[in-house]
């Protein structure tokens, strides 16, 4: 086979490629409901893949850029854009950092409100990826209860902050109105049946000897390897690695509460997709401390001064999100409007395990390898 | 800006196994102003790789105002394990670019975590340096380079390759510096420098 020569100096990003006769390419994406709005480019000799290489970016929206021309509240709506069933939680390290920036308190009961919205919200994005989880390993059931039982958590929040998904309920100093007057025992009543609720899909899921047969020794990613390639949140700890930021640096009350890190050892497919579960287990107890130890009364929001400006200055702030660390990194130079903002997300740090996975598996197990990531296209596109 | 010159290894002492101190001085003789902290991207031809100059940067160990010499303090990092140790200790958590286009300068922040050492979990190091700007930029081709930290921290690949696309930064050494998010045909200015505007702003 002839090689390609290219002649003229070629525009960067422009790749020849030789092909192999043996070698299929196979574009999985960007518009396929197996990869989500990503391309995976995979090459295959019969039924297994023999390169992987992610192309991100069909859904990238300039989210840096835009922030750079609105003042930190204007901002508060579009950052939560990325991934709007965990809006709480992708616009916590933005609203800590401005908090840094600008030096305001924030009251006591803001931050239980705050905890109790990001837990909320971590089990809702967490249902949402489960829902998908399922119904590409082919169990159409945990498609329907997962997508059900979330709209429990989502009717909570639309009562807390007004809105179903985009909820733009977190602002620097606090939150932005009240809880209800009852939230206290419908939230714990809720929280309760939601508890009973995904125990049981254990039965039917997980302890599921075809889905074991399907996801375990698949895609095995060793704690070395984790470690090495940075990857983040519940793959990490599917690794058997014990890092959660929530302990290891806890923003706000984190700190006052009991949190437990969900730790596996095996890697491979079925781990990561039981640590999210087990996770929203913990979320479940998290919610009932924070509800206990909640302040009854008192401020939620130290009102920011119009217009606020940071100093000459710049903080990198970090929490956990459903899918891992997720922090922002804000440059100020004395204006209203962030001089540079940066969202540093897990998806985006896990995505460079997919290769990796990838590699050696059969085409067929590719979206039980590929899901099992946490991975969320738009979030890593931002 | 980025200029090469040639110079003349005067003096090396072995401390250990895998730790020497190196002195080089330039050819005509002139050390460079530079600051503390500041480093040195050092070529050597390698015989077994063909004799391709290979290009690895090193911290100057010297002091500024030392003006007879170059010093560097250079560990050797074992192959079987290359950077096992410094990627044991940091991940990367985020890399960013950010334009300074009065200063001609584009910055870039590395912040590293550590998910093995309990000492280091709380913290976040943060890594910065500049590299030179240009008023139009051909990414890849201009003077705008840094030596990649791909080597030493492998989380910083797709990072890097933002990086790249975003403010056109090219990683000397980085194995794939393809485009990530941005599509193949982008030939407009890198979008987050700051002469790219957005429309209707």
């Amino acid at each position: 086979m002839a090689e390609v020569i290219p002649t003229k100096e070629m525009p960067p990003g422009l790749q020849v490629e030789n092909v192999d006769d043996r070698i299929m390419t196979l574009n999985v994406g960007p518009q396929h409901p197996g990869s989500g709005h990503m391309r995976i480019i995979v090459k295959i000799d019969g039924d297994y893949i023999v390169d992987a290489d992610p192309d991100p970016g069909y859904v990238h929206r300039g989210e840096e850029k835009m922030a750079e021309a609105r003042n930190y509240i204007t901002n508060i709506p579009h950052l939560e854009r990325p991934v709007i069933h965990d809006s709480c939680n992708i616009l916590y390290p933005y609203v800590l950092g401005v908090e840094d920036l600008v030096g305001i308190e924030v009251p006591e009961r803001a931050k239980y409100v705050r905890v109790i919205a990001a837990e909320l919200n971590r089990c809702i994005y967490i249902q949402y990826w489960l829902a998908i989880y399922g119904i590409f390993l082919g169990h159409s059931t945990m498609f329907m209860w997962p997508a059900g039982d979330r709209e429990l958590f989502i009717d909570l929040m639309e009562k807390i902050s007004g809105a179903r998904v985009t909820h733009a309920y977190f602002v620097p100093g606090g939150v932005r109105n009240d809880v209800p007057a009852n939230f206290e025992d419908v939230c714990l009543r809720q929280v309760n049946y939601f508890e009973k609720r995904i125990k049981e899909y254990g039965d039917i899921f997980y302890d599921n000897p075809i889905l074991k047969a399907r996801t375990e020794d698949t895609g095995v990613l060793s704690r070395e390897d984790a470690i090495r390639l940075g990857t983040t949140g519940s793959v990490l700890r599917a690794s058997g690695v014990d890092y959660d930021v929530r302990v290891k640096e806890p923003y706000d009350v984190y700190d006052e509460l009991d949190v437990h890190t969900n730790v596996l050892k095996a890697g491979d497919s079925y781990a990561r997709s039981k640590v999210p579960w087990l996770d929203m287990l913990e979320s479940c107890n998290i919610i009932r401390q924070a509800l206990e130890k909640m302040p009854k009364s008192g401020s939620i929001r130290t009102k920011l001064k119009p217009n606020p400006k940071g100093g000459l200055d710049e903080v990198y702030r970090r929490v956990e999100s459903g899918r891992g660390a997720a922090g922002c990194y804000i440059v100020s130079k004395e204006k209203p409007e962030p001089y540079r903002l940066k969202l540093s997300v897990g998806s985006f740090r896990n995505l460079i395990a997919l290769p990796y996975l990838l590699k050696g598996e059969k085409l067929g197990n590719m979206p039980a390898v590929y899901w099992s990531l946490n991975y969320w296209p738009v979030e890593a596109d931002r | 800006m980025v200029e090469e010159h040639k110079a003349t290894l005067t003096y090396t002492q072995l401390l250990k196994e895998d730790l020497g101190i190196f002195r080089l001085v330039p050819e005509d003789g002139v050390i460079p102003d530079y600051k503390a902290g500041q480093f040195l991207t050092i070529g050597m031809p390698v015989k077994s790789e063909g004799g391709k100059v290979v290009r690895r940067a090193y911290s100057i160990a010297s002091h500024p105002e030392n003006k007879k010499f170059f010093e560097f303090v250079i560990r050797w990092v074992r192959k079987p394990f290359p950077g096992r140790l410094t990627t044991e200790l940091f991940n990367a958590e985020s890399v960013s670019g950010v334009d300074f286009p009065d200063e001609k300068e584009i910055g870039v922040t590395y912040h590293l975590g550590s998910y093995t050492d309990p000492a280091y979990s709380k913290q976040v190091l943060a890594l910065a340096t500049r590299a030179p700007r240009e008023e139009t930029p051909n990414p890849g081709n201009d003077s705008t380079k840094l030596p990649s930290l791909r080597d030493m921290f492998y989380s910083v690949e797709f990072h890097e390759r933002e990086v790249f696309e975003m403010l056109g930064v090219y990683f000397e050494g980085h194995p794939d510096n393809r485009r990530l998010l941005l599509p193949e045909d982008w030939a407009d200015l890198p979008p987050l420098r700051k002469d790219f505007k957005n429309k209707g702003r």
